[in-house]
């Protein structure tokens, strides 16, 4: 439980200490990290030694927050704090002068927190929470530098194309948890027919979006505006391997369908992105395609049914390309750029450096005896035992060979050429890197262990596997040293160094129809405005016209009648002359008609 | 029907007609106030022709006719009365130049 | 001790109080202002204290008024009510803080205010149906004057529209409270609920008028157009009151009135209700995409915020399972709760820009992160709680929701497509506000003060609060909404 904690709450307690604090940022954050990595030893020990360490907290009702460190997820727990705390060492010296370093390393110790959460999460809820948690530390870390020309663009472009993603993983969840009836993740690995493969498919669409797949690749390269650090960590070994681990925690729940299409994608990823690597004119660039393609591995071993070796590949990868990153940042400091012009014969000036991204990038291009060889060749064994061979093992193969050639490219391109001038010495960057460089390189012979503790079975492969992964890595090496990219590429150069942006990509397929519709609807509130106000013209126009009907029609009735009583009096009044002659005419004739009237009635009466 | 009678009351209508023509066209005060006094005495004719000849034993009506009279005459002074103070005031009795009460 | 009363009615005696006065200067307006509504908070804190029962109402206070109708002066709580009484009472403290920046008429204002606080607390805990009425009503005329008197540039024309507008709306509310009446004999809303009183045709009819009354004031989508206007124009305190207590009017009476009341009918209406949820949320969120206004923007998000409300409500009432309908009503109430806080923070930080820099439109802005880190982090804050980032106040509730959608009525499903939407369009608004190259316009903008920093800090903590652990919340919530699922 205290392993769990630390674990945990070290790197979120290191943060809120950084923000609070606000002081000696490197020194706090090692702490956390440090303690993190400890406790992340911890529960990979317990775990070795057969026991599952965990953790209820308590959320929403019937949908409580589970922590669960099994051999698999303490495995992940250790990954990814070892790597954090590498790379954090190696930020004190790489973010030494910079003003806002306060800013950086407490979201960089919430990343952390959030990504130790992720993979020790235990139900579906935490899983999504910090899935997201992830997300908004990775737009808060590529934004890093604000102020800068493409930053915040790049970073809102990184967030929204994995929030578009996650829609997979919410829909997938709710699906899960409905049918189970509980949110724990091992209880819903249960579920299976059309259920299972819905959710595969959806999930599948969440991992692309994390992962950086084809068609959701663009981000990842974007993504390199932020701190070299922040892409070492994030946009190689944690945030980016997300979608692989969701897929390899879920992979006994999906079914054929989902394990096709898992392949595909991943398959057709490590091509595309290999070649987009290979045109790349940015060292960053170059790696973060590299990223995309390798985890295109991972997803081709799970198509091919074989987690395990997903699994093995994500921690080498981890390690080595973290190492790469490393390397490159020095490398940036040095020529304050990444461009791969500016950037020849940077590896003359720093021997040491160089060589350590040299052992690294051979690493990756399976080369024995480090860790990719092996997890490479469980790979493409896998992919050649799995039932849709045919169409994984070439892919895989391809993407092996493009491996191998643009990382020699790199180091081609960083050997030769002017060294410049001489460098300072960079301890920290260089212990950090160094760690990394160690682990890239020693880490195959822990696999075995590792497999037995995971209580999976990985066949040893026949020898033509082994074979055919050295050969593959060392035709790509050859290509990539001898030839430039423009002739290995041929016609597809520009669609690659465009990132193979097809019909425009999401700009033109998602976010000019979401800002029409936008558009659309704004004009439809107008209308609906215009509306509510005629209703309110036609009310007034009807009280105009009440107002009307009383002043002409029923005043004008009765001002009538007044009018014409006072003008029949104006005609009585004439008889008011003041003449006596007339009074007195007028008194007889009345008199004469009294008489007559008198005299007549009884006649009638 | 006795004869005398409808030359008597014949009389008293001719006397009326007089008087009332009189009042109504003569445009002096005193004037209008004799064709009044005519008319009166028509008035008196009249009521003397039917006691005469219809009723000769009522006595009360020889009273009548002296009562009339009186008020004849007093409202002969009267009138005459105001003939004289309008006289003093306007320095005429043209009625025609009466148009005061005028409405 | 009658504390409900206390409660309701402090705010509009204070008020009076301060009309007495004989010095009716801005600071002892505002003192009073505070004094009444920091009160009126304790109390609901108190009253929160004493607790509620699960399944009826809690703390009854009643004097009958005319026991042959049925008619009497009858204020309670349960577990739907007293959130919102604690949202209320907690906003207008703070909005009463804020606004002791309001130097003309001051006066006037504040006793406006405290007639609204009154209003806002006596609609969410009448039990009587003309009581009900009677408050909601007189919000309206608070709310106008605020509008008319302290607002923006047009209004007049939009105190007037929302005026009309909403009071059009109510009429409807009426006619059903009659005929709930005229079916049951009396206007004990507890009564209506335990017995509702209407069947068939007479039912329909009335959850027909009900709900158009509600769906004006949530607002659902169509007749929500007077929602932009009335914020854009009102003054922020205004807005925020608006926003976070006067909406929340809506859905309580949606499932006080027209869920609890007519329950058959609403089950039968269940799927058109989802399909207007649905549609609010949705086009909220590409109406909100489309503003250059910032007030305007957030505005439209309350659309679609209060959206999922609604449906969390459908889906309560469509469902067959009791755990899911419980699920979809606590979400929704989760949801009131949380847009009150988020949104209203949202206001008062787009007042505080707007005092600062007299506009409030989008490309005025830019690169203000760094002059005023305090604003801009606590708008970042607040605009990913808006967009329903886990461990932040909408997320526990977005989640109830969507999760009783999709296992109820899947094909609903569809507008969890906003999450997106409202991502870009905050990304958006912070990209071009906050982020980027500082616009030299504002190169002397001042952060936010002591007094700004009181209003926003407990809210910021509330959101993450909410979005962490809102178990003591949803415990509250939960107390009615279980029994109410049966």
């Amino acid at each position: 439980m205290i392993w769990l904690a630390l674990t945990l709450l070290a790197p979120l307690g290191a943060a809120l200490a950084v923000f609070g604090l606000r002081r000696a940022p490197g020194v706090i954050a090692l702490a956390g990290a440090g303690l993190g990595l400890l406790g992340a030893f911890g529960l990979f020990a317990r775990a070795a030694g057969g026991a599952e360490v965990t953790a209820t907290l308590p959320f929403l009702p019937d949908l409580p927050i589970l922590l669960v460190a099994g051999p698999l997820t303490a495995t992940l727990a250790l990954v990814v704090a070892t790597v954090a705390a590498m790379v954090l060492l190696y930020a004190t010296g790489y973010m030494a002068h910079d003003p806002e370093k306060l800013r950086f390393f407490g979201t960089m110790l919430m990343f952390v927190a959030a990504m130790e959460l992720l993979v020790l999460s235990g139900d579906w809820i935490t899983l999504l929470a910090a899935w997201e948690l992830i997300g908004f530390a990775s737009y808060l870390l590529i934004g890093f530098w604000y102020s800068r020309e493409g930053v915040p663009g790049a970073a809102m472009r990184a967030f929204l194309y994995t929030r578009t993603a996650d829609l997979g993983l919410y829909i997938a969840a709710f699906l899960l948890i409905g049918l189970a009836g509980t949110s724990e993740i091992s209880a819903t690995l249960a579920t299976a027919g059309t259920p299972a493969l819905i959710a595969g498919l959806l999930l599948l669409f969440a991992a692309m979006g994390k992962s950086a797949q084809v068609p959701m690749q663009d981000w990842l390269m974007r993504a390199m505006a932020g701190p070299t650090p922040v892409s070492a960590l994030l946009h190689s070994a944690t945030l980016v391997a997300a979608g692989a681990i969701l897929l390899i925690r879920t992979a006994p729940m999906l079914p054929d369908g989902a394990l096709l299409a898992v392949g595909l994608v991943g398959g057709v990823t490590a091509v595309v992105a290999g070649l987009m690597a290979l045109a790349a004119g940015d060292l960053k660039r170059l790696l973060a395609a590299s990223t995309a393609s390798q985890y295109g591995l991972m997803l081709v071993a799970l198509g091919a049914g074989a987690p395990v070796a997903a699994l093995l590949h994500l921690i080498a990868h981890a390690a080595i390309k973290s190492a790469l990153f490393l390397g490159a940042g020095v490398f940036q400091h040095d020529r304050d750029s990444t461009d791969l012009e500016a950037l020849a014969g940077a590896g003359r000036a720093r021997p040491g450096i160089f060589a350590g991204f040299a052992l690294a990038a051979l690493a990756l291009a399976g080369l024995p005896p480090m860790a990719a060889f092996f997890s490479k060749d469980a790979i493409l064994a896998a992919a050649l035992d799995s039932p849709f061979a045919v169409w994984l093992l070439p892919l895989a193969l391809l993407g092996s060979v493009l491996t191998g050639a643009y990382m020699a490219r790199a180091l081609r391109v960083l050997w030769t050429g002017a060294p410049g001038k001489a460098a300072d010495p960079a301890p920290l960057m260089s212990a950090g890197m160094g760690v990394l460089v160690a682990l890239a390189a020693t880490l195959g012979f822990g696999f075995k262990p590792l497999e037995a503790m995971l209580s999976a079975h990985v066949p040893e492969p026949a020898w033509i596997i082994p074979a055919m992964g050295l050969a593959v890595g060392l035709i790509g090496l050859a290509l990539g040293w001898f030839f430039q990219p423009a002739r290995l590429l041929g016609p597809l150069l520009g669609p690659a160094s465009e990132g193979f942006v097809i019909a425009g990509g999401m700009q033109a397929l998602v976010a000019r129809p979401a800002l029409a519709l936008a558009a659309a609807c704004e004009r439809f509130e107008q209308r609906l405005l215009a509306a509510v106000m005629a209703i309110g013209r036609i009310n007034l126009s009807i009280g105009v016209g009440a107002r009307r009907m009383d002043k002409d029609t029923i005043d004008a009735a009765i001002f009538g009648l007044v009018d014409r009583a006072i003008a029949l009096g104006a005609r009585a009044r004439r008889l008011q002359s003041g003449f006596i002659h007339r009074e007195m005419a007028l008194t007889f004739a009345g008199i004469a008609l009294v008489v007559g009237v008198l005299l007549v009635t009884p006649l009638y009466l | 029907m006795i004869p005398e009678l409808v030359i008597a009351l014949s009389v008293g209508a001719a006397l009326f007609g007089v008087g009332l023509y009189g009042a109504l066209s003569q445009t002096n005060l005193v004037m209008i106030i004799m064709g009044v006094e005519l008319v009166l005495a028509a008035a008196l004719v009249n009521m003397v022709a039917f006691w005469r000849y219809l009723h000769p034993d009522v006595t009360a009506a020889k009273m009548f006719v002296l009562i009339v009279m009186a008020v004849m005459a007093v409202e002969m002074a009267v009138g005459f009365g105001i003939a004289i103070a309008r006289f003093r005031s306007r320095g005429s009795v043209e009625m025609e130049e009466a148009r005061e009460l005028k409405g | 001790m009658p504390l409900l009363t206390i409660a309701t009615f402090l705010p509009i005696l204070a008020g009076l109080a301060l009309m007495a006065l004989p010095d009716r200067s801005a600071r002892i307006a505002h003192g009073v202002s505070i004094a009444a509504t920091g009160a009126v908070f304790l109390i609901t804190l108190v009253i929160w204290a004493r607790g509620i029962t699960p399944g009826s109402f809690a703390q009854i206070e009643e004097i009958a008024w005319i026991p042959a109708i049925g008619a009497a002066y009858r204020l309670g709580v349960d577990g739907l009510s007293l959130p919102l009484v604690l949202l209320t009472s907690l906003l207008f403290l703070l909005s009463a803080i804020y606004s002791a920046r309001v130097s003309e008429r001051a006066a006037t204002y504040v006793v406006l205010m405290l007639m609204l606080e009154t209003a806002s607390l006596g609609t969410f805990m009448a039990l009587d149906g003309l009581l009900f009425y009677v408050f909601f009503e007189v919000s309206l005329v608070g709310m106008y004057f605020m509008i008319v008197g302290w607002g923006y540039e047009d209004r007049q024309r939009a105190g007037l529209m929302f005026f009309l507008y909403t009071l059009l709306g109510s009429l409807p509310l009426l006619l059903a409270i009659i005929a709930l009446y005229l079916g049951s004999g009396t206007f004990d809303m507890r009564d209506w609920i335990d017995a509702p009183p209407l069947a068939g045709i007479a039912a329909m009819l009335a959850l027909i008028a009900m709900l158009f009354t509600f769906a004006v004031k949530i607002p659902a989508f169509p007749v929500h157009t007077w929602l932009p206007a009335a914020h854009v124009q009102a003054p922020t305190a205004g807005s925020v009151i608006l926003a976070g207590v006067m909406l929340k009017f809506g859905t309580y009476g949606l499932v006080r009135f027209a869920y609890q009341m007519t329950p058959e009918a609403f089950v039968q209406a269940g799927q058109v209700i989802l399909a207007f949820g649905v549609v609010s949320a949705l086009y909220g969120a590409f109406a909100a995409l489309a503003q250059t206004d910032l007030k305007k923007m957030i505005a439209y998000t309350s659309v679609n915020h209060m959206g999922y409300v609604v449906m969390g409500v459908a889906v309560a009432a469509l469902a067959t399972d009791p755990r899911i309908r419980t699920i979809g009503l606590d979400g929704a109430t989760l949801q009131m709760v949380s847009h009150g806080l988020v949104t209203g923070a949202l206001f008062f930080l787009v007042g505080m820009l707007q005092d600062r820099a007299h506009s409030r439109g989008l490309g005025e802005f830019g690169g203000l992160l760094a002059r005023v880190p305090w604003l801009g982090w606590a708008f970042i804050l607040s605009a990913f709680a808006s967009l329903g980032l886990p461990g932040l106040a909408h997320f526990p509730a977005e989640f109830q929701v969507f999760l009783a959608t999709l296992n109820v009525a899947p094909w609903a499903i569809v507008a969890i497509l906003a999450i997106v939407v409202t991502a870009a369009l905050y990304l958006r608004a912070i990209g071009a506000v906050f982020l980027g190259e500082a616009n030299p316009k504002w190169a002397e903008m001042p952060d936010l003060d002591g007094r700004e920093k009181l209003v926003i800090v407990p809210l910021l903590i509330l959101t993450v609060l909410v979005g962490v652990a809102p178990g003591w919340l949803i415990d509250i919530i939960h107390t009615t909404m279980a029994s109410l699922g049966n």
